[in-house]
C-alpha cells in the first residue's frame, strides 16, 4: 500500500507545470471567449494553440500514446495531476478529449493523424448525445478531428470513426461557458466521411466505452482543479477584503462555508487518484496492448471511477456556489475572473456521466433495487442517458 | 503508487479474521455504557489481549504486535467488518496512550501502557468542564502545589466524562499557575498554566455521579474533586505544559486514531444490505442517498490511506485532523438518517440502528465541536484571519 506519486507523474506535471504556470493564464481562457458578436476570435484561438503546442513539447499529448508510436508510454494514473492542473489553471482546450480519450485510439488504429496531434498541431473533440437527441460536440468549433459517440453511418457498420472537422456540416451554439467553443451537429455524416479507428460494433462499442470511462476519470481531475482554483481565488480575496473594519475572511459565516468546500475537494482528489490507478492496473479491452481482464476487475476500476467523479463534480459545484457568495457583488460580473472557473465547471459536471448517472451506475453494482423499475437495476441495459 | 496490500499485510489481515471469526460473540454485548455491559466488555477485552489483538501497534512487551500502521488500518478493517464489540478501553488505548508514549518518562510508560493494555485500568477523559466546552483553556479546576508530600492537591469539577462512572482512571487537565488574584502570572496567559494529570478515581476526595446521555445509558458522569493528593508521578509531560501535551491527544482524538475507516466502511456496507431487504426496493431518492454513503465511506478510506501515506514519510496530518473529524462525524449522521428512513416508522424502536443515530449525534460535538474545527481548518490550513 503507498498513494505517494509515482514518479513519471511527478515528472510529467512538472513539465507541463512549468508552461501552464507561465502561459495558461485568465488572460489566455478570455482569449478564447467569442467577441460580442459571439464570434470565436482566429487571434485568440490562434493565442491558446501555441501554448498547446509548447504543452506537446513537453511530451504531454503523448502521454498515453506508446514510446514506439512517439509517446510517453505512460499509464492513465500519471496523468492525474497534469489534468488537475490545466483543470486549475482553465486552459481552454479539449485536454480530455486529446489525450485521454482519443490519443490511445488514434495510436492503436495507427492513424495518419497522430504525429500532428502529438505535436500539438490537431486538437480532437468528441461528440456527445443530449437527452433531447441532439449530438453536440464542446471545442467543436476549435477542433481538427471529431469523434462522434456512435456510428452515423447508414446503415451503420457499428464502426469507430474519427471525422476531420472539415467532413462535417455543423453550427455553433452559444454557451455559458463562452471557451467551450461549442458546435451542433447539424446533419449525419457523409456515408464516405471519416475514417475508421475501429472495425466491427462489439470492438467499437468496448473501445469507445474505455475512452468514455478514461474521460469520466480525466474530467474528475479537471473538476478537482477547478474546484481547487476557484477556492484559492476566494481565499486570497477573502483575506484582503475589508467590511466592519475587518478581513471578511475573519468572520465565521465565511470560514466554515470556505472549509466545507475545501474538504470536499481534499477529500475527491484521493479518490480521483485512486480511480487513475485502478483504471491503469485494468486496462480496458479498448486499448489494443492492454492485457486480457477479469470482469470483476475492469468493475472495479468503473465503480472507482463513479466515485470519484461524483465527488470531484459535488465539490466543484460546492467550491463555486461558496466562493460566488463569499465574494459577493464582485463574483457576479464577467470582469473579475471567478466565473471563468465556475462556468467551465458547470459545464463539466454533466459531462461523462452526470452524479445522477454514476450513482445510479454504483447502485447496480450494489444490488440495489430501484422500486420505480420493479427490478434489480442490474439487470438494465447498460445506458448513458445522462450523456 | 501502489493500492494493493503487500502479502504481509494479507497474512495479518487472515490471521485478524481468522481469529475475530472464531471468538466475536455471536449476541451483541449490552451496551458497554452501562454499568452490566462494561464489566461484559471488560471480558471481551480480556480476551483480546490474552490473543495480543487489544493494541496491535504497541510493542510487544506490553501486549502487542508492533504492527504497522498499515497493518492497524486493516485490523480495525476487520475488526469493524466482524461486527466486534466497542472498545470501552478506546480512550485509554487511542487518546491517553499515544500522549503516554510521546510525553511519559520510561517508568510512566511501564506502570501505565501494561495495565491500560490489560484493561485492568480503565481510562476517561477529564476534559470539559460546566464553563469549559469549545472554550477548553477556560477551565477552571486547578491543583495547589504540596511540596510536603510531592505532589498537587487538585479542586473542580469535570463533566461529559465517558464512561467516567465504570472508569478507575482520568486523565486531564488542570490550572497549576492562576491567571488573576493574588500570587498570580498574568503571563503565563489561559494556555500556559495548565498541567496535564492522571487520577485515580479511587483517590480520597473524588466523587462520581454518573448521568444518563441521549441514548438512555448512563455513558456520562461528573467528576468533583475536592482536594484530591496527586503525586508528581502523575504529571504527565511537565508543569505548565499540559496544553501543548492536550493538543497532541485532541490530534489523536479527531484523526486517525480514534476513526480508522473501517468502522465506516462496514456501516456503509450494513446500510446497503439493509436497502437490499426492502421489500419492493428502496425508493430512487433514497436508494441515491444509500450510494453516497457507500461514496463517502470510501472517499473517507482513500483520504485516510493517502494521509498515512505521506505520514510513512514524515508528514504528519496536524490541523489536516479536523478534516477527518468533520468527514466522518457528519458521514455518521447521514448514514443513520438514511438508514431510519428506510426503517421508516420502524425506525423508532430500539435497535442497531436507532441507537448508531443517537450514538452519531455526538460525533460533531465531542472532540471539538464541528464549528470549532470548521474554524481550524479555515484558520490553519486556508490561513483565514482570526476574528
Amino acid at each position: 500500500m503507498d498513494f505517494e506519486l509515482d514518479q513519471e507523474a511527478v515528472a510529467l506535471l512538472a513539465a507541463a507545470g512549468a508552461v501552464l504556470d507561465a502561459e495558461a493564464t485568465p488572460d489566455l481562457i478570455r482569449a478564447a471567449w467569442p467577441d460580442g458578436g459571439q464570434r470565436l476570435r482566429p487571434a485568440g484561438l490562434e493565442q491558446v494553440r501555441k501554448v498547446w503546442v509548447t504543452l506537446a513539447d513537453q511530451g504531454v499529448v503523448g502521454a498515453l500514446v506508446g514510446e514506439d508510436d512517439g509517446g510517453l508510454g505512460l499509464d492513465l494514473g500519471h496523468t492525474v495531476p497534469l489534468l488537475e492542473r490545466i483543470g486549475y489553471v482553465g486552459l481552454p482546450v479539449p485536454a480530455v478529449e486529446t489525450i485521454v480519450y482519443a490519443a490511445p485510439l488514434l495510436a492503436a488504429a495507427g492513424h495518419p493523424a497522430l504525429p500532428d496531434m502529438l505535436a500539438g498541431r490537431a486538437l480532437v473533440a468528441v461528440g456527445t448525445t443530449t437527452a433531447a437527441g441532439k449530438t453536440l460536440v464542446p471545442h467543436g468549433q476549435q477542433a481538427d478531428l471529431v469523434i462522434l459517440p456512435e456510428d452515423r453511418a447508414s446503415p451503420p457498420e457499428g464502426g469507430l470513426r474519427v471525422f476531420a472537422a472539415g467532413e462535417l456540416a455543423w453550427e455553433p451554439v452559444t454557451t455559458v461557458d463562452g471557451a467551450r467553443a461549442l458546435a451542433r451537429l447539424a446533419g449525419p455524416p457523409t456515408d464516405d466521411a471519416g475514417t475508421v479507428l475501429v472495425r466491427g460494433p462489439e470492438a467499437a462499442r468496448a473501445a469507445a466505452d474505455a475512452a468514455w470511462w478514461r474521460a469520466a476519470l480525466g474530467t474528475s481531475a479537471v473538476l478537482v482543479g477547478l474546484a481547487a482554483r476557484m477556492l484559492s481565488i476566494t481565499i486570497a480575496y477573502v483575506k484582503q477584503r475589508q467590511q466592519f473594519g475587518v478581513p471578511v475572511g475573519s468572520f465565521q459565516a465565511i470560514k466554515h462555508a470556505l472549509a466545507s468546500a475545501h474538504i470536499a475537494v481534499e477529500f475527491a482528489r484521493p479518490a480521483v487518484l485512486a480511480a487513475g490507478w485502478e483504471q491503469a492496473r485494468f486496462p480496458a479491452d479498448g486499448l489494443a496492448a492492454g492485457p486480457p481482464r477479469a470482469t470483476q476487475d475492469a468493475q472495479e476500476a468503473q465503480d472507482a471511477t463513479s466515485v470519484a467523479k461524483v465527488l470531484a463534480a459535488d465539490a466543484a459545484r460546492l467550491a463555486a456556489r461558496a466562493s460566488i457568495q463569499c465574494h459577493g457583488a464582485i463574483a457576479y460580473t464577467t470582469e473579475y475572473d471567478l466565473h471563468l472557473f465556475a462556468k467551465r465547471a458547470w459545464a463539466l459536471i454533466p459531462a461523462y456521466g452526470d452524479p445522477t448517472w454514476h450513482r445510479a451506475h454504483l447502485a447496480r453494482g450494489l444490488g440495489l433495487r430501484d422500486a420505480t423499475a420493479g427490478a434489480t437495476a442490474a439487470a438494465a441495459p447498460q445506458q448513458r442517458a445522462a450523456m | 503508487m501502489d493500492l494493493t496490500w503487500s502479502d504481509e499485510d494479507e497474512a495479518f489481515r487472515a490471521e485478524a479474521r481468522a481469529w475475530l471469526s472464531a471468538n466475536v460473540p455471536a449476541a451483541p454485548l449490552p451496551s458497554g455504557d452501562t454499568r452490566e455491559g462494561f464489566t461484559a466488555h471488560l471480558e471481551w477485552e480480556t480476551k483480546l489481549f490474552d490473543a495480543r489483538w487489544a493494541v496491535v501497534s504497541w510493542p510487544k512487551r506490553y501486549g502487542g504486535r508492533e504492527a504497522s500502521l498499515w497493518q492497524w488500518l486493516v485490523f480495525e478493517e476487520e475488526y469493524a467488518r466482524a461486527g466486534a464489540p466497542q472498545r470501552v478501553t478506546q480512550n485509554g488505548i487511542f487518546l491517553l496512550a499515544p500522549t503516554v508514549f510521546e510525553f511519559g518518562t520510561p517508568e510512566q510508560q511501564e506502570r501505565i501502557l501494561p495495565r491500560m493494555a490489560a484493561g485492568l485500568d480503565t481510562w476517561a477523559q477529564g476534559w470539559s468542564e460546566p464553563g469549559a466546552g469549545s472554550d477548553l483553556a477556560g477551565l477552571r479546576s486547578a491543583g495547589v502545589r504540596d511540596d510536603e508530600r510531592g505532589g498537587w492537591r487538585l479542586s473542580g469539577q469535570k463533566t461529559w466524562t465517558t464512561r467516567g462512572a465504570f472508569c478507575t482512571h482520568l486523565f486531564g487537565l488542570f490550572r497549576t499557575t492562576a491567571t488573576s488574584g493574588p500570587g498570580a502570572d498574568p503571563a503565563a496567559g489561559r494556555h500556559r498554566g495548565l498541567t496535564y494529570f492522571l487520577v485515580p478515581l479511587d483517590a480520597p476526595g473524588v466523587t462520581v455521579r454518573g448521568f444518563d446521555r441521549l441514548d438512555g445509558d448512563e455513558g456520562f458522569a461528573e467528576v468533583f474533586l475536592d482536594d484530591v493528593f496527586v503525586p508528581d508521578e502523575n504529571v504527565l509531560g511537565g508543569v505548565g505544559k499540559g496544553w501543548q501535551v492536550a493538543m497532541a491527544t485532541t490530534g489523536s482524538e479527531r484523526g486517525l486514531t480514534l476513526r480508522p475507516p473501517g468502522r465506516f466502511l462496514a456501516t456503509a456496507n450494513r446500510l446497503v444490505e439493509l436497502a437490499r431487504s426492502v421489500p419492493g426496493g428502496a425508493s430512487p431518492a433514497l436508494r441515491d442517498r444509500v450510494v453516497q454513503a457507500h461514496i463517502d465511506a470510501r472517499a473517507y478510506q482513500l483520504f485516510t490511506l493517502h494521509q498515512v501515506s505521506g505520514m510513512l514519510r514524515g508528514r504528519q496530518p496536524g490541523p489536516a485532523s479536523s478534516m477527518n473529524k468533520l468527514f466522518w462525524s457528519e458521514m455518521d449522521v447521514r448514514i443513520h438518517e438514511t438508514a431510519l428512513d428506510l426503517l421508516g416508522e420502524g425506525g423508532e424502536v430500539d435497535g442497531a440502528w436507532s441507537r448508531g443515530f443517537l450514538f452519531s449525534l455526538s460525533g460533531p460535538i465531542y472532540a471539538g465541536t464541528n464549528e470549532i474545527q470548521r474554524n481550524v481548518v479555515a484558520e490553519r490550513l486556508l490561513g483565514l484571519p482570526r476574528a
